[in-house]
């Protein structure tokens, strides 16, 4: 079971924008607050955030932070803890994932809604322990893989020249064979192993073996879920969520 | 031509080689932007401050920079955003601003224009004018298109104008409500027009709302709005005496009304500002007005309040909900938090002096509307306000003149709140009078809280003549005069001798005072003298009588709350004042005789033309009546 808990210095922020059956449904998937757990508001400086150790996700009023002067130190917390959180604010007018995707910055309205609910709902009850994009499914619910899609199309694109001396000329010769013909022939078997051997494949592996490549952890996560990552595959994938959306 | 082009972990190599590339006829700038993946703040407040970094001093022909920022969620379009707040920024001065403005923007990533349209609620900014996509997001295609606009230059006028029509940028979501957007507009305005003097000008928390993008916007839309140099107000005179108690009930306060009314009311010379600071947001509107009503006896206790600046909607429950018809908003008035503490504050002293102050976009209804055309008590309410101030609100569309003009009324309503808080004071004194003893000087109290002009000029006659009333009225309830003196004789019997004088005597036959033995003369002025008190004007006499046994008592002088110097003069002066307003309501009032003046003669002076004003009916009640409600209740005034 993951453990989810709301922090809400005002009651009636939830009722403003949810009727009571969501309230209802909200209280009972999440542990709800109106302070943080064991905070005394005469000494803010000295409260220590591993009280809020073992939840899974935590989400929290941001005016509560800054009133009670410990934005700082949430900040800190963040850095250093395995959760997934959530500010939320009337004050955003943008909403914003950060921090490798487990900061979740979301307008209070967004926040307090259906979608928010069904995957509290959902997630609380789940025993699976956190993948990486539950933040995404708060934000976008079914459409969730979409920015994942246009993420890994931006690499892809960001590092297309790089491989372009080594590999370009090799996908598009297959291509063109492929474009021209379904026959299978020695050269394209040539070069359909050559393209799918792992540490050559034209999707991602092959900018393992270039320098500067922090991001090693999504590339292998976009690569599972993307299975054949290529750009023609992305441009259909968003095309078709382009036409559902 | 200058370019300015913005990178980030998103962008390729390819396009960072525009470091080093040189393009005949364009001057690169690159530089990086960096989003801190821990920052707590919105967005807006991150492009507004990475704006006002240095190398956006310069004035740029185009702008290059990508579709997206970010690392997470490429779906945030956040160099769309940041795009938005270069359109739609002020920066270090006007010429820079309006270049920066309307400079070529371009973008670039792996995006088609059509997907970033279609999924960004911002991306009808792409076909807005000067806003280009290259055919291939490339460094060629970059340089390419820079090529083609060679000596393209930056927006027109009517051009940006086009883009301002365009674009839609909403309000940040928790804003609907007029309640905190307009406080925060009308917080910036109000800091804007004024012009502080040095040092004093208060120091308002790091805002995020004029960082907003939606801030911005409202600010392009109108050029009017843009408060220069010559559109600042820097008029702290008054002929008004600000030296007084000021108190602020607005759940907004910390918002920053607190500090910038203290300042702006200590210019003028009030004393510090008294702010409710009451207000928590998990209490419902019942305990909030009984919290409130506790801090108000507090501050009264402490020192009273000569004027309140109260905010209509105290409390989430004072905002009407979406289902509200109109006529049930106006009825639900009555149920305003605000209102309600008008009504207690009147409560405790009905001539207090209370400016509504809020940021009700209904305020115009409640002054026409609802106090006009609903017949209940609540109208009275409305009488007993000094005046309602809007807090300005985007909608609005106020111009710089107009918020000067917005700011002009707060001060003379203020102004006017001072001016009448005298009858705060009077009510004060009269609450320690017993009501049957005061009777009509309530109807008096009344009638100049519903006279709203300063001037009392459409009721002084029926002010002169309430008090008139009054004080013949209580003097002969409790005085008789006698020209007889009582005695005990030589058996112990109470006789009655008739003497030569004339004695005053209160109603248990008390002697107070002898009339004839006065000093200072007769009582009746007349023909350039006094003259002894005669029978025939007994009830002129009588209240001169008893006049003179309020300042001099058996020639030794009442001093309670006078100085100790020529009571005499006193005495005679304050007896003068009721013989002049009798001799007035004798003459026009009484018999409706035209224009409210009266000639009259002071001794050893020429004629004198007397047209009365508030002023000496005010010190009619201060001097002539106050006296004697002080000495026989003990009152304090």
């Amino acid at each position: 079971m993951n453990n989810i808990i709301l922090i809400d210095d005002r009651k009636q922020r939830k009722s403003d924008h949810l009727n009571l059956n969501q309230v209802t449904r909200l209280l009972n998937c999440v542990e709800c607050k109106e302070a943080l757990p064991s905070f005394d508001h005469l000494i803010p400086d000295e409260y220590d955030f591993d009280a809020l150790n073992g939840y899974d996700i935590i989400a929290i009023h941001r005016s509560y932070l800054a009133q009670n002067g410990l934005m700082s130190s949430f900040s800190k917390y963040m850095e250093k803890s395995k959760s997934y959180f959530i500010l939320f604010s009337g004050g955003f007018s943008q909403n914003v994932i950060s921090n490798k995707s487990k900061l979740l910055k979301i307008n209070s309205i967004d926040f307090y809604s259906e979608r928010t609910i069904s995957f509290f709902e959902k997630y609380s009850k789940s025993v699976e322990k956190s993948d990486s994009y539950i933040l995404l499914n708060i934000l976008y619910g079914k459409d969730w893989k979409l920015p994942l899609l246009l993420r890994s199309r931006l690499l892809l694109w960001k590092y297309y020249r790089k491989i372009e001396s080594t590999y370009r000329s090799d996908l598009d010769e297959f291509q063109k064979r492929v474009n021209k013909t379904n026959e299978d022939n020695e050269k394209m078997q040539e070069l359909r192993v050559k393209l799918n051997n792992p540490s050559t494949h034209f999707s991602l592996n092959s900018i393992l073996q270039t320098e500067d490549v922090p991001e090693i952890e999504e590339i292998d996560n976009l690569k599972n879920l993307f299975p054949d990552s290529s750009i023609s595959f992305i441009r259909e994938e968003i095309k078709k969520m382009f036409i559902n959306k | 031509m200058k370019i300015l082009l913005l990178y980030n972990s998103n962008t390729s190599d390819d396009i960072l080689n525009f470091k080093y590339k040189k393009i005949e006829g364009f001057e690169f700038k690159v530089e990086s932007l960096k989003l801190n993946p821990l920052d707590t703040e919105d967005f807006d407040t991150f492009a507004s401050n990475y704006l006002s970094q240095s190398f956006f001093e310069e004035q740029y022909d185009f702008i290059i920079l990508p579709f997206s920022f970010s690392y997470d969620n490429y779906m945030e379009y956040t160099g769309l955003r940041l795009a938005l707040h270069i359109r739609l920024s002020i920066f270090k001065d006007a010429k820079l601003t309006a270049h920066l403005n309307k400079a070529n923007i371009i973008f670039y990533g792996p995006d088609s224009r059509e997907e970033v349209i279609k999924f960004s609620n911002l991306g009808v900014f792409l076909v807005t004018p000067h806003v280009y996509v290259p055919a291939t997001s490339s460094s060629e295609g970059i340089e390419a298109l820079l090529k083609n606009l060679t000596n393209k230059e930056i927006m027109s006028d009517s051009q940006y104008d086009e883009f301002l029509r365009r674009i839609h940028i909403d309000a940040p979501a928790n804003y609907s409500s007029h309640h905190s957007i307009a406080n925060e507009w009308a917080i910036l305005r109000w800091h804007e027009i004024i012009k502080w003097p040095k040092n004093k000008e208060p120091e308002l928390e790091q805002r995020d709302f004029p960082c907003m993008l939606y801030y911005k916007y409202l600010m392009a839309q109108t050029a009017d709005r843009v408060i220069n140099q010559y559109d600042k107000v820097n008029d702290f005179s008054s002929k008004y005496n600000f030296n007084k108690n000021f108190a602020l009930i607005d759940d907004e306060y910390n918002k920053g009304w607190d500090k910038l009314l203290n300042a702006y009311l200590g210019e003028l010379g009030a004393k510090p500002l008294k702010v409710c600071n009451v207000f928590d947001k998990n209490k419902n509107r019942e305990e909030l007005i009984k919290d409130i009503e506790k801090w108000i006896n507090e501050q009264e206790a402490l020192e009273p309040i000569d004027c309140y600046i109260l905010d209509l909607r105290l409390c989430d429950e004072d905002f009407a909900t979406l289902h509200d018809t109109k006529s049930q908003q106006l009825k639900n008035y009555k149920e305003l938090t605000g209102h309600k503490i008008s009504e207690f504050i009147l409560r405790m002293n009905r001539g207090s002096q209370i400016v509504m102050f809020t940021a009700s976009n209904k305020v115009w209804n409640l002054e026409e509307e609802y106090f006009g055309n609903i017949k209940d008590e609540n109208r009275v309410i409305h009488k007993h306000i000094a005046g309602y101030i809007l807090k300005e609100s985007p909608e609005f569309n106020y111009s710089a003149n107009d918020t000067k003009a917005n700011l002009k009324k707060f001060k003379e309503t203020i102004e006017y709140a001072i001016s009448q808080d005298y009858i705060r004071k009077y009510v004060s004194f009269l609450n320690q009078i017993p009501e049957l003893e005061r009777a009509d000087l309530d109807d008096f109290i009344d009638l100049m809280i519903l006279d709203k002009d300063k001037s009392k000029s459409e009721t002084l006659s029926s002010l002169i003549l309430i008090l008139l009333k009054w004080l013949e009225q209580y003097i002969e309830d409790n005085f008789i005069m006698n020209a007889f003196k009582l005695q005990r004789n030589d058996n112990n019997r109470i006789v009655k001798e008739r003497i030569n004088q004339h004695i005053l005597l209160g109603k248990d036959d008390t002697y107070l005072l002898n009339i004839s033995e006065q000093k200072s003369g007769a009582l009746l002025y007349d023909s350039n003298k006094w003259k002894a008190p005669n029978k025939d004007s007994s009830t002129l006499t009588l209240v001169v009588a008893a006049l003179y046994y309020y300042y001099e008592v058996d020639g030794k002088y009442y001093d309670k709350g006078f100085q100790n110097i020529n009571l005499s003069l006193k005495a005679r002066s304050n007896c003068q004042k009721y013989l002049d307003f009798k001799k007035l309501r004798n003459s026009r009032i009484a018999h409706n005789g035209g224009e409210l003046k009266v000639q009259l003669s002071e001794r050893g002076i020429t004629k004198l033309e007397w047209i009365p004003t508030i002023e000496e009916v005010k010190d009619f009640f201060v001097n002539v009546i106050v006296p004697i409600l002080k000495k026989d209740f003990d009152a304090d005034f």
